[in-house]
């Protein structure tokens, strides 16, 4: 068991022991599980996927939406600090897909390079939101 | 014995202060809670954050990164937040102090002082003060600052250390602690010290592993931690300046209560002795007609 925290600007979204986290990092996604060596990484926008147990499927892990922060892992201890982490229970799945729509349409007709990256950055950011919602669905069905 | 005239206007006034105050305290009130709630959910990540920072700081090789160059301290910046207002009991009284004690020890100890205001009291302050430099004043950002708004601030305090303009940088804020206890700290943002970090993990850094690389992971995060520190000393101020507030103003509306109490019954005194006394004149007239 390795535990977990995970912390962001609206508060403390998880605190626990776990089997495995699968973390978003900017090297590419890692698996940490119990004895990690000590790191220290920047996190990028992703899915942070949470496994409890170590017989729990793949759509039994609990998922957030991530958008970037900082790793640390240390003595069996994993600091996850991120500005927003949103679970899977949190995200609409029809907001969000109906706000991935919106990005993209920003983006398509943004015409200086500041108001593309934002609408890029929005997009990014509300393709994880849709994909983390979808998840929860595929796990119910 | 004052007249019953003058002593009806005088209650009238303090009723009209009494109403301001209370109003104030409502208004401060209702602010409070919610800058209250704001300053309590970032505030975990604010001290994790702070001790990375502290601990990163600690490691060899960060040493060269331009933020985490460690140098002889000779010129210092602070950053003071106050309150645009005051009527706000002694919040910006007791972190001016500190600023002040601060600056004057600075002196002693030959180092030059800078000082970025946020809020018009701390301005007015620091404009009277000799031998300290007001480096740039912003007003209060009102009560819901965005990160946006700070970002100049933090872009200017970066930019001067990156250049080595200044060695060391201060926030003087007022920490939230409850309702009733805020205390004026300070906190020292670059170089991030070890010693106000909340925990202590024992590992040894010569063992982790930085990724991509010490570097990238510095560029990456470093400014949206450094961020968070302003961010989070701006919540904290604004929430200890409401619950100030209210409770200054809650005791103003006490005090008017009091004062609306002792007039009163010294104007029931004044009128009930025009009364006996114009009793006795009549009784007296009464008295004289007989004969």
């Amino acid at each position: 068991m390795i535990h977990l925290k995970l912390v962001t600007l609206s508060g403390v979204k998880f605190d626990g022991d776990v089997h495995e986290v699968v973390l978003p990092t900017m090297t590419g996604q890692i698996g940490v599980l119990t004895d990690h060596m000590p790191l220290i990484s920047a996190a990028t926008a992703g899915i942070i996927s949470i496994r409890n147990n170590p017989k729990d499927t793949d759509y039994q892990m609990e998922h957030f939406a991530t958008f970037g922060g900082v790793i640390e892992v240390a003595s069996n201890n994993i600091r996850v600090i991120v500005d927003e982490a949103d679970n899977s229970s949190e995200i609409n799945e029809a907001e969000a897909k109906k706000a991935l729509d919106l990005a993209i349409k920003m983006k398509s007709e943004s015409k200086d390079e500041i108001s593309l990256e934002r609408a890029q950055k929005l997009v990014d950011r509300n393709s994880i939101r849709l994909q983390v919602a979808q998840l929860k669905r595929r796990s119910r069905s | 014995m004052a007249s019953t005239i003058a002593l009806k206007r005088r209650i009238s006034s303090v009723k009209n202060t009494k109403q301001i105050t209370k109003a104030m305290e409502l208004v401060s009130a209702s602010k409070m809670r919610r800058a209250q709630e704001n300053a309590k959910k970032s505030r975990e990540y604010q001290e994790l954050a702070y001790s990375l920072l502290a601990r990163l700081s600690s490691i060899k090789e960060v040493d060269e990164h331009p933020l985490f160059e460690k140098r002889k301290v000779e010129n210092k910046l602070y950053v003071s937040i106050t309150s645009n207002s005051g009527l706000a009991g002694a919040y910006n009284a007791n972190s001016l102090k500190i600023l002040g004690k601060s600056i004057l020890e600075d002196g002693k100890n030959k180092i030059d002082s800078k000082v970025i205001t946020i809020g018009k009291k701390g301005a007015q302050f620091v404009r009277r003060l000799s031998g300290v430099e007001l480096f740039s004043v912003y007003p209060a950002f009102g009560d819901n600052p965005t990160p946006n708004d700070i970002r100049p601030i933090l872009n200017t305090i970066l930019a001067e250390y990156r250049e080595k303009k200044v060695d060391e940088i201060v926030i003087i804020y007022t920490k939230y602690k409850s309702n009733l206890v805020q205390e004026a700290s300070s906190l020292s943002l670059l170089p991030a010290s070890k010693d106000q970090s909340t925990e202590n993990l024992d590992y040894k850094y010569e063992f982790t592993n930085f990724e991509p690389s010490v570097e990238g992971v510095l560029d990456s995060i470093a400014e949206r931690l450094l961020e968070v520190q302003l961010w989070q000393c701006l919540l904290e101020s604004l929430a200890s300046e409401h619950s100030m507030r209210m409770l200054a103003m809650k005791n103003a509306s006490d005090n008017a209560n009091d004062i609306i109490g002792d007039l009163t019954l010294e104007f029931n005194t004044a009128r009930q002795a025009g009364i006996t006394r114009e009793l006795a004149e009549i009784s007296g007239g009464v008295e004289a007609l007989k004969d």
